[in-house]
């Protein structure tokens, strides 16, 4: 079972979003609350593979309680729900290392695909992946470009395949069969990337896939 | 002789003061008159702006409210009927269901629409020509009209209340156009120097003088227009013939 916990304070949101989620067989939504620092306290003793989480919050806004999640387990997902729009959080995305962004706005059928799309991709936004990755890039350029020594040898030839795949759009399924190998261990060598490049999420993934030229643009 | 030389002089000198003082008394009105007129002109101005700005707050006040609060009741409305929707089998409770989807689809358009005309969210985050372009694609998808925006403003930097103004102002225009000119076609061009920006507004509807309508009565929206372009400083000119109308404004820089 994939599980699931919710922070959101809008009361009626928050209980209809787990209404639809309860409807999908694999997942299982095991903690909801209003303010983040019950979920915190939550996590010290438990663990959720996906967090949905709301953005603009009285008690502690969604950005400040995900890096707090990050820090506490970098393996949990977290995917921000808001009516925000889109470009914006993306830029705030890149600085608390949320995985992915859902607009308020869309419709209910693809809240059941952001949520599918964060077990099997890691990754969801409401727009393209080259564009989220385009506004990526432009994000990072105006960021002090960190003085990162560039190792060539840092990922095994395997890992930059997994990038490339990953970036075409494909789940860790579709990888392990394109593969040949199981899907564990396409999700094994997923975790060694993140580790390695010290990146929180995918989208930081294909932008360093970008500035190796393990990809290109054209492979989004 | 010696007295009617010395009545003489003391009746010059008489004159010459009685005189030096009607003049200084006279100057002395001129003077502070003027000085009311421009005292009363500048707090005339500045009645005016902080009119416009109160109202330009308040708009962003009901903006907001309208997205952060009817919005996101309305959001959760439509995710508790799709949870509704899967879980109910009778076709007939689930046909209403959908109509229910169907106008809260429709609500939540509607109060979109309005949140974004009351402050398009474009103009503080990107600028005045992104916010027109929104403007005139919405204008263009719900009328037969076509629309045509072009030129950029490049490096003439506009202040918030500038921005705000200049919108407001093109909206109230363009929807004149529509409203009385019955017009088919729109165009909008911005030309840019360093100290001087232009925006010049041509339709092809029937033709209208504004400023003799303006004199004749001052109506809400014309007045509004002529507000927005006198705070901040800008002028306005307008070029007509038979077929078309035209409106230059002006902001210049010193």
């Amino acid at each position: 079972m994939f599980k699931i916990a919710l922070v959101d304070d809008h009361e009626l949101f928050r209980k209809s979003l787990i209404f639809v989620l309860e409807q999908i067989e694999t997942i299982e939504v095991v903690f909801d609350t209003n303010d983040g620092t019950l979920l915190l306290q939550y996590l010290q003793n438990n663990t959720v593979d996906l967090v949905l989480l709301d953005i603009q919050m009285p008690l502690m806004d969604g950005f400040t309680l995900c890096k707090k999640i990050k820090q506490l387990n970098t393996d949990i997902k977290i995917l921000t729900v808001s009516q925000l729009t889109t470009k914006e959080s993306i830029h705030q995305i890149f600085e608390s290392g949320a995985n992915g962004f859902f607009s308020k706005n869309s419709s209910t059928d693809s809240f059941k695909e952001a949520v599918l799309s964060m077990i099997e991709k890691d990754y969801y936004f409401d727009i393209s992946l080259s564009d989220v990755v385009k506004e990526a890039m432009l994000w990072k350029a105006t960021q002090n470009n960190d003085d990162q020594q560039i190792n060539k040898d840092l990922l095994s030839p395997r890992e930059k395949e997994i990038i490339f795949w990953s970036a075409k759009g494909l789940t860790c399924q579709q990888i392990a069969d394109q593969l040949f190998i199981s899907k564990r261990t396409v999700e094994t060598h997923r975790k060694t990337i993140m580790d390695k490049t010290s990146c929180l999420n995918f989208i930081e993934v294909v932008v360093y896939g970008l500035k190796e030229r393990i990809i290109t643009l054209d492979d989004l | 002789m010696d007295v009617v030389k010395d009545i003489k002089i003391a009746f010059i000198l008489g004159t010459a003061i009685m005189l030096f003082l009607v003049f200084g008394l006279l100057f002395l009105v001129l003077f502070y008159q003027n000085h009311f007129m421009k005292m009363k002109r500048n707090e005339a101005n500045l009645l005016l702006k902080t009119a416009l700005e109160s109202e330009k707050n308040e708009r962003e006040r009901i903006a907001i409210d309208l997205h952060d609060g009817v919005q996101g009741d309305l959001n959760a409305l439509k995710f508790t009927l799709a949870g509704l929707e899967t879980g109910v089998l009778d076709e007939k409770f689930k046909a209403h269901i959908q109509l229910l989807q169907n106008t809260l689809q429709q609500t939540t358009e509607n109060v979109r629409v309005i949140s974004q005309k009351l402050m398009p969210p474009l103009l503080d985050q990107k600028g005045l020509r992104p916010a027109l372009e929104v403007y005139f694609e919405f204008l263009q998808t719900h009328s037969d009209a076509k629309l045509d925006l072009k030129g950029d403003l490049d490096d003439f930097e506009l202040s918030s209340h500038e921005k705000y103004a200049l919108f407001r102002l093109i909206q109230e225009l363009i929807q004149n156009m529509f409203k009385h000119g019955q017009v088919t076609m729109v165009q909008l061009m911005i030309e840019s120097q360093t100290k001087e920006l232009q925006i010049k507004i041509t339709d092809n509807g029937i033709p209208f003088d504004f400023f003799s309508t303006f004199e004749a009565n001052h109506s809400g929206g014309l007045q509004n227009i002529m507000s927005r372009i006198k705070s901040i400083g800008a002028t306005m000119k307008q070029l007509s013939d038979d077929k078309s109308n035209t409106y230059i404004i002006q902001l210049k820089r010193k």
